[in-house]
């Protein structure tokens, strides 16, 4: 049974571009909770 | 005048063109998301049109209560609020709506009737060439921001995220992916920058702005044109 491909960049790329999206998230929040904890 | 303010000029006039770009698919297609993204968007070009017009011709009341508002206070929200119509069911998003509508007045009326310093935003960390928050004197008001902000960074880009990812998942429509991923990193950007400026990284929250508008121009553009994907070699899986 073959699977569905993206092009091999897009195969690499877009999963290694949620993770940091999604690290940016957690980072923005520790961030906002710094910011708003130190007022 | 500052140099600095062509930046946020920049971002309002692309933030414009991008509202106008999303009000023309909303007409044609009436689907709520892209009107409420279009409202997002203008207030993102209230918001820099505000700040380009503190850098040009200096402090004014009622500019930096528009700035707060729109700016600072109602753009993530609002923009959220789209994705939110596009990816929850309809009755949750309408009553996120109503919730959202109701908060945005009571910040009208919170930042309109604020007392104001300018001198606020010159502090050990701001040098007060950009506008910022601490200009509000009234207690109370700048603690409404984190909660629209966060209810509009997490929806827009966790929507964009969790839309990426579905269709990643099923290996469809590559555009939708690649616009989500950006639209994503477009709306993370202007909230990295806002926390910045207030560690006193100077131009930080302009810059941020610029990119975030540019990148979710970018990403919708993408979103919404198909791309011409070359025929991918099938690889066989292992099943069984």
């Amino acid at each position: 049974m073959a699977r569905k491909q993206y092009p091999p960049f897009y195969e690499k790329a877009i999963p290694i571009a949620l993770v940091i999206i999604g690290l940016l998230v957690v980072a923005l929040l520790v961030i906002i909770g710094i910011v708003f904890s130190s007022q | 005048m500052n140099p600095i303010a062509f930046i946020p000029l920049t971002s309002a006039v692309i933030s414009l063109v991008f509202s106008v770009f999303v009000f023309r698919r909303y007409l044609e297609k009436h689907h709520t998301h892209n009107l409420l993204w279009s409202i997002g968007m203008l207030f993102y070009a209230i918001g820099g049109a505000c700040e380009a017009f503190y850098g040009f011709l200096g402090w004014n009341p009622l500019v930096f209560r528009l700035w707060y508002l729109f700016g600072a206070l109602l753009v993530a929200a609002w923009l959220g609020q789209g994705t939110v119509y596009l990816l929850a069911k309809p009755r949750l998003a309408n009553i996120l709506m109503v919730v959202l509508a109701l908060g945005s007045l009571f910040g009208a009326y919170r930042v309109f009737t604020a007392q104001l310093d300018p001198a606020g935003m010159i502090s050990s960390l701001h040098t007060g060439s950009e506008l910022s928050g601490g200009a509000i004197q009234t207690p109370g008001v700048r603690m409404l921001t984190p909660f629209f902000n966060l209810y509009g960074t997490l929806a827009l880009v966790g929507g964009a995220l969790y839309s990426a990812f579905l269709f990643f998942r099923k290996r469809v429509l590559l555009h939708r992916v690649v616009g989500n991923v950006l639209i994503a990193t477009g709306a993370i950007l202007p909230a990295f920058g806002g926390a910045f400026s207030r560690f006193g990284i100077p131009g930080a929250l302009y810059i941020s702005e610029l990119l975030g508008a540019i990148i979710l121009f970018i990403g919708f553009l993408r979103a919404t044109s198909p791309m011409p994907v070359q025929k991918a070699a099938a690889q066989p899986t292992v099943s069984g």
